[in-house]
């Protein structure tokens, strides 16, 4: 007979099986890519073979979570397959010390345990995902995007401390931008005749850079004081990065820390040093906005 | 062909002096260039050069019967033209004007057949060594390119929009200089990050020194004709005029140390550069119109 205590592990340990099945089956039903769906579906498989076995032994019924499927079910319509499923994968690693635990009063939990992490992840690594193979067009689209613009803005906020005037600015110096970035990054992806297409590549690098632009732009078509403007831009600009890095990482499977760290201090410290700039231009040429 | 020596008309020995005249000048600027590299392995490929180009005189020597003396105004230019832009484009863009005397090959060969066979041999033999040559700045050429293009399509782009939108000159010149401050500034985290990231064999400080550098003399390039023109309309015509220049010339330094065609690369970059111009252009006068900006 199971003590009190292993058997709510056995039973949130089932339920947790039972919630993941139905979320890959739903997920493979709605992926249109004939690999993917047989990839999904066979993860679904596992995951009910882990829920019967823990049925074995509590020998009664469990219901899914609900709201957690339609969670990341959404999460990964949205935000792509990869990063959905990586990120519940990585919220099951506590199920997998509970598994561990589990191992003293059930033979063979070990095992599962052990299929979970080590089949079921290199099913996951196998879902072929376009945008990822884009990824690093759009993460160049970003980091210049941050990188030069809350430079440009910083420098213009000092210099001609008008904020409809920064705004125009910034918007145009952040289109011409974008094309620019666009425009190289079709070259390379032509010149390199990788797997990218070019046209695809600049498309998402052109549009990682837009949407950059303009979510750093808009504090100073909001604000008229441009001091406000330029906090907002700055907290906008970190808030980018820290989402963006979160993605990376997560579908990615690469340490976050390092990589939030550096490209905030590259982007502030360019900020920093054009705030600079902008303060000497005003000061040695004497230019009165 | 035993007595070919003896058969030369006026005419070809002319053009065999010509060649002779050629190589012995090749074997001078050759000579010079491998005494002043310190590079050991380029000095000894320029050193075997030299001593090909000397051959091909002797052989040349052998059908004239005369000794002839190099021309020291293309010895000292081409000297002068690798010590400044870098031994692969003065050597290469050498050989280019050397291609044309080739055409006169074509004439003698009717005399001399053998004399065209070892020319052609060694001229094959010369192009494997030339490609020997190792020089770290074409290492760097993505990183220059890039630099450059960068400059080149967003900063006149910009202007272009700005010179519509604010129509006044020290506006223009501040937030010119400020957005080509960024810029620089971009470009160079841009290439230490990526070059580090792809861990090839180049160095990231070199990439993003090359890369930087590039793209700041590209934007010195463009925002000066605003400095000295008070119109703005005529120093953004100053500033295409400009960018064009820059291509022209830096898609003909490719086109000659890569040996790579010219007129695409130039065309398609004028076409992106001046194309975001006038976008930038139209942007600019949508902004004027609609955003009503005042200073």
């Amino acid at each position: 007979m199971l003590d009190r205590v292993t058997r709510q592990r056995l039973r949130a340990a089932q339920r947790n099986e039972l919630t993941e099945h139905f979320i890959y089956r739903e997920l493979a039903r709605s992926t249109q890519d004939s690999a993917n769906k047989k990839l999904l579906q066979d993860i679904a498989e596992d995951e009910k073979r882990h829920y019967d076995f823990w049925k074995q032994h509590s020998k009664e019924e469990v219901r899914p979570d609900r709201l957690k499927i339609w969670r990341y079910c959404f999460i990964a319509r949205t935000l792509g397959l990869t990063f959905g499923i990586k990120l519940m994968e990585r919220g099951e690693k506590q199920a997998e010390t509970a598994y561990a635990l589990l191992a003293e009063g059930v033979p063979g939990a070990q095992d599962i345990a052990r299929e979970e992490e080590e089949h079921e992840h290199a099913l996951i690594n196998l879902i072929d995902e376009e945008r990822l193979h884009y990824i690093g067009s759009i993460v160049l689209g970003l980091n210049d995007a941050l990188v030069e613009l809350s430079g440009a803005l910083s420098g213009l906020t000092l210099a001609l401390q008008n904020s409809r005037l920064i705004a125009v600015v910034g918007l145009i110096t952040g289109i011409a931008a974008a094309m620019s970035m666009a425009g190289s990054e079709y070259l390379s992806r032509r010149t390199e005749e990788s797997d990218q297409k070019p046209v695809k590549s600049a498309v998402y690098t052109g549009l990682a850079y837009i949407v950059t632009v303009m979510l750093l732009i808009f504090p100073y078509f909001v604000f008229d004081n441009v001091f406000h403007s330029l906090a907002l831009m700055i907290g906008i600009a970190i808030s980018v990065i820290f989402a963006f890095t979160f993605y990376m990482s997560v579908a990615r499977e690469i340490s976050f820390r390092h990589r939030f760290l550096e490209m905030a201090a590259i982007s502030l410290g360019i900020a920093a040093l054009s705030f600079f700039i902008g303060f000497l231009i005003r000061e040695f040429l004497g230019v009165e906005a | 062909m035993s007595t070919g020596e003896k058969t030369l008309d006026k005419d070809i020995l002319n053009k065999v002096l010509t060649m002779q005249r050629g190589e012995i000048t090749e074997h001078f600027i050759y000579r010079k260039l491998a005494r002043s590299t310190r590079d050991r392995h380029n000095s000894e490929v320029l050193q075997r050069i030299a001593r090909d180009e000397m051959g091909h005189y002797a052989t040349w020597k052998k059908y004239t019967g005369a000794a002839v003396q190099p021309s020291r105004f293309k010895v000292w230019l081409y000297y002068l033209i690798s010590k400044v832009f870098g031994l692969t484009f003065g050597i290469k863009l050498m050989e280019y004007g050397e291609e044309k005397a080739q055409k006169a090959y074509g004439e003698i060969a009717k005399s001399l057949p053998a004399a065209e066979r070892i020319a052609g041999d060694e001229d094959r033999h010369e192009r494997e060594l030339i490609a020997m040559i190792d020089e770290e700045r074409l290492h760097y050429t993505a990183d220059v390119v890039r630099g450059l293009n960068v400059a080149l399509v967003e900063l006149t782009g910009t202007l272009a929009g700005l010179t519509m939108a604010l129509g006044d000159s020290q506006i223009i010149i501040l937030t010119g200089v400020i957005a080509g401050a960024a810029m620089i500034l971009s470009v160079a985290s841009t290439e230490y990050l990526g070059t580090r990231a792809s861990g090839g064999t180049h160095s990231p400080l070199k990439a993003l020194m090359y890369g930087a550098l590039a793209n700041a003399v590209t934007v010195v390039l463009l925002l000066f004709p605003y400095f000295i023109l008070g119109n703005v309309y005529h120093a953004l015509i100053f500033t295409g005029f400009n960018a064009v220049v820059v291509l022209f010339l830096f898609s003909f330094y490719i086109s000659v140390a890569r040996e790579l065609s010219f007129r695409r690369r130039f065309l398609e970059m004028v076409a992106a550069s001046l194309g975001v111009a006038g976008l930038a252009f139209v942007i600019g006068y949508l902004a004027r119109i609609f955003l009503h900006i005042s200073h």
